[in-house]
């Protein structure tokens, strides 16, 4: 007698992967029994592969680590590699930074909500968010002059300064951007389908999400309050007045709204960065050859909890880069989240942890 | 618009003489017999209402197009893009598309059950062509009718769900087959309500067919005035039944690849893919017949125009909550046809009931 | 005559299971046809599929689908009432409406037993 529960493989070809994995589920009628996230389809060796690369033409690779947030990641590699050279970025810059980070997260975020779009049904979702993130689009290659891997950052501080006018044009989209994204909420808040599919949906409370090592908006809408910005600030975010954003529910519901309410915050900290700059140099030189050691750092990335661990052995290549990506981590959390729920609610669930699978597998 | 019946009899019975002519001109006895023959009134009626029937599908087939172009333009413009560009205002994307599609590979899944696999998708469009005929578009443009029309459409509409049903099994694939169980939930959710919203018609107007059900609305009050829950009701179980977002199970893609035609190719498939909008087009004028006075209008313009400007108003609120919604869930359709369109649907009978004994129609 | 009526539904029949016919007909003859090993495998997302999926598959909505099955039977009673309503005694339209609401009332009860409802 064949059994009434089945093994099914949603991956890797399979709309609602945003990203080469799998996700295998065993289903009883439509409720999951058992998950079990697969990856390892797009491993490229990049950590092994860095090795063999100087320190700065490591620099661009670093942005290929993530489509979403490739500065994000870009801005990981260089700070880590100022701590192992033993240089700080000037202060100019590391206001520049700043900024150009929480676009990113925007940007970032506005990906996300396109997924998360097109996972629950509702392309008028992601056509709209998309609309909204070449806002933002168009300021970063204004400044870094590409569209996705910006390669903005440099050891040492930045490529380039702010071109004319770019603090006026910021504040522009930032004002049309805060109107857009009352829209953008309303269609989904005050949607009762879009509320029936998500509230409620793959909770977790905050001490299975911490001892899960979960990071990022995910955390953050279990209700722990857990911002790197905030417990280890790097660059100058401990100048920044922002709040962190939590939720208590640690539903679907809470998660997508922690990353609403985060893009608001960015827009803050963008405005108060670019306001107050202080002028003068962008970009000290850094040596061809780091000192003997080691360097570790750890960013908010818009998914979580991003770090770099860095050893040199004194030569112009690294001996070792070991990422740690916040989604891998946040992957491996997602059985317990998916157990006892419908197969239609798998994409919710997965859609709202923002996969990238160029940085899970790296 | 004269009566398309009258006509096309009328145009075969000069076809079938002049077929006789020549027959006859042959001068060979047994030709002549055969022209004869032709000329009886079986073979009159065969022939005429054969015509009848691929003028009118053709013409119904067209109208199923305009929905789709319908649907891409207006969902454009919902997301503030353009919707599809290719020949006059977009409308050859459709030709385009079914020349790609004929140009497809045909694909059997080896572990399926091949005729099954086959007969399924057949059964599928077969009924949606079918349902064509079921609406008239006015009382001189029609096919069939007979004097339980609607139901007649209401029985071949619920073949749909069952060949679905049957392909997702036959494929053998896990995808499919959660698709075809997803189809037989939502006939299950939405079947009665939108059956007891066709009982309060019938018990307003005593009449089950298009025409009657349309002279009543004429000569009393459309019947969205006074059923108006029922109108509701039964537009929210037809977006159901239609398999249209959010209520789009079958197919989900999200979560279920391409849902119960994962592993149909080809003609098929894009046949299917065009049968959404057909019967979506279907309901829409089952909705206007029903509660929106059918091919009722002033007499400026026909009354086919009435009926189908109609039917594509009603169509435009179709796309309106395909653009404003996200897809539910199965365990949701199921409560939402049982627990909030059920009861409902028995207010708007009971609604009609009181409204036929009080004798306020 | 019922035969009369029917007879241009048949005709449409058999028109309309043309339709798919000529079509698949017309592909048959453009597309290409090249074999392959793999090309014919379940799809199962790129993946080896696990299984088979003709399994003894758990119908979750089975409970909704028994009252289902009660309440198609009655509305096809209550097609029919409403078609004699005019020519109805009384007596026979309280009789229908009774009938819905003993039904009705056994929807309530199971619907309210929600638990055993999605199994």
């Amino acid at each position: 007698m064949p059994s009434d529960e089945m093994w099914i493989n949603m991956g890797p070809q399979h709309p609602f992967n945003h990203g080469l994995w799998n996700l295998r589920v065993k289903l009883k009628g439509e409720t999951i029994t058992q998950a079990e996230p697969i990856i390892g389809y797009l491993h490229r060796g990049w950590e092994k592969m860095v090795e063999n690369r100087t320190y700065s033409q490591i620099v661009p690779l670093a942005d290929r680590l993530c489509y979403g947030s490739s500065l994000s990641w870009n801005h990981l590699y260089c700070l880590t590699a100022e701590k192992l050279f033993g240089i700080e970025a000037p202060e100019r810059a590391k206001y520049i930074r700043v900024a150009v980070l929480e676009l990113q997260r925007i940007t970032s975020h506005l990906t996300w909500l396109m997924a998360v779009g097109t996972d629950l049904g509702s392309y008028t979702i992601m056509t709209w968010s998309i609309r909204e993130r070449e806002l933002f689009l168009d300021l970063l290659c204004k400044l870094s002059g590409a569209r996705m891997t910006y390669n903005y950052c440099r050891i040492g501080g930045v490529r380039n300064d702010f071109p004319e006018n770019y603090e006026r044009d910021v504040n522009r989209t930032l004002d049309e951007f805060e109107r857009r994204l009352r829209d953008l909420e309303s269609l989904m808040d005050e949607n009762e389908p879009f509320l029936m599919r998500t509230v409620g949906i793959g909770k977790m409370d905050g001490k299975t999400a911490m001892n899960l090592g979960l990071t990022g908006p995910i955390m953050r809408a279990s209700g722990v309050d857990m911002d790197l910005r905030r417990l280890d600030p790097y660059e100058v975010y401990e100048d920044m007045k922002f709040e962190i954003c939590t939720h208590t529910d640690g539903d679907v519901y809470a998660r997508y709204r922690v990353r609403m309410d985060e893009m608001r915050e960015s827009m803050k900290i963008v405005r108060q960065a670019m306001a107050e700059a202080p002028s003068g140099p962008i970009r000290v030189k850094a040596p061809r050859c780091p000192p003997k050691g080691n360097a570790v750092c750890h960013v908010e990335d818009p998914r979580g909890e991003s770090l770099m661990y860095m050893v040199s052995d004194g030569t112009e290549r690294p001996y070792r880069l070991k990422v740690r990506s916040p989604n891998f981590v946040n992957l491996s959390a997602s059985p317990p989240m998916l157990l006892g729920f419908k197969i239609s609610d798998v994409p919710a669930i997965m859609g709202v942890m923002d996969m990238c699978i160029g940085e899970t597998d790296r | 618009m004269s009566n398309l019946y009258i006509e096309l009899t009328n145009f075969t019975e000069w076809l079938l003489g002049l077929v006789a002519a020549l027959l006859d001109w042959t001068k060979l006895g047994f030709l002549s017999d055969f022209g004869d023959w032709l000329q009886t009134a079986p073979v009159v009626d065969f022939v005429s209402t054969l015509l009848v029937a691929v003028i009118f599908l053709i013409t119904a087939m067209m109208f199923g197009l305009c929905f789709i172009w319908q649907e891409r333009k207006t969902l454009g413009r919902f997301m503030d893009r353009r919707g599809t560009q290719v020949g006059f205002l977009g409308f050859f994307q459709n030709f385009a598309d079914g020349i790609k599609v004929i140009l497809k590979e045909h694909i059997v899944p080896k572990d399926s059950d091949h005729l099954l696999f086959e007969l399924a998708i057949f059964a599928y469009l077969a009924s949606t062509f079918m349902l064509f005929g079921c609406i008239p578009y006015s009382d001189n443009f029609y096919v069939i009718d007979v004097d339980l029309a609607v139901l007649l459409g209401i029985a071949i509409f619920a073949f749909g769900p069952f060949s679905i049903l049957i392909g997702g099994w036959s494929s053998n694939n896990k995808f499919t087959l959660i698709g075809g169980m997803r189809a037989a939930a939502q006939l299950i959710a939405l079947e009665i309500p939108l059956l007891l919203c066709i009982v309060s018609v019938a018990v307003l107007t005593g009449d089950l067919s298009f025409v009657g059900v349309v002279t009543w609305q004429e000569e009393n009050i459309w019947l969205i005035v006074p059923l108006c829950i029922g109108a509701l009701t039964f537009f929210i179980a037809a977006i159901g039944e239609s398999e249209r977002i959010p209520f789009d199970l079958p197919e989900a893609e999200a979560e279920l690849v391409e849902g119960w035609a994962t592993e149909y190719g080809d003609v098929r498939w894009g046949l299917q893919m065009a049968s959404d909008y057909f019967r979506a087009y279907i309901l829409c004028g089952l909705f206007t017949m029903l509660f929106l006075g059918g091919w009722a209008g002033p007499e400026f313009i026909w009354a086919e125009a009435w009926y189908l400007s109609k039917t594509f108003i009603v169509f435009f609120f179709f796309i309106w909550v395909r653009a404003a919604t996200v897809r539910i869930r199965t365990d949701q359709i199921l409560k939402l046809g049982w627990r909030r369109l059920l009861p409902l649907a028995v207010v708007n009978l009971l609604i009609a009931v009181a409204l036929k004994v009080a004798g306020v129609f | 005559m019922l035969v009369d009526d029917y007879f241009p539904v048949a005709m449409f029949a058999l028109v309309a299971l043309l339709i798919p016919a000529v079509a698949i007909i017309m592909g048959k003859l453009f597309r290409p046809t090249k074999q392959a090993e793999m090309r014919n495998t379940t799809y199962e997302c790129g993946e080896r599929p696990i299984g088979v999926a003709q399994i003894q598959f758990h119908v979750q909505f089975y409970i909704y689908a028994i009252i289902f099955v009660a309440f198609d039977i009655l509305t096809v009673f209550l097609i029919v009432w409403a078609m004699a309503f005019d020519g109805l005694s009384d007596i026979a339209n309280i009789a229908a409406i009774t009938f819905l609401v003993i039904l009705l009332a056994g929807v309530y009860y199971s619907l309210k037993k929600e638990r055993i409802l999605w199994i």
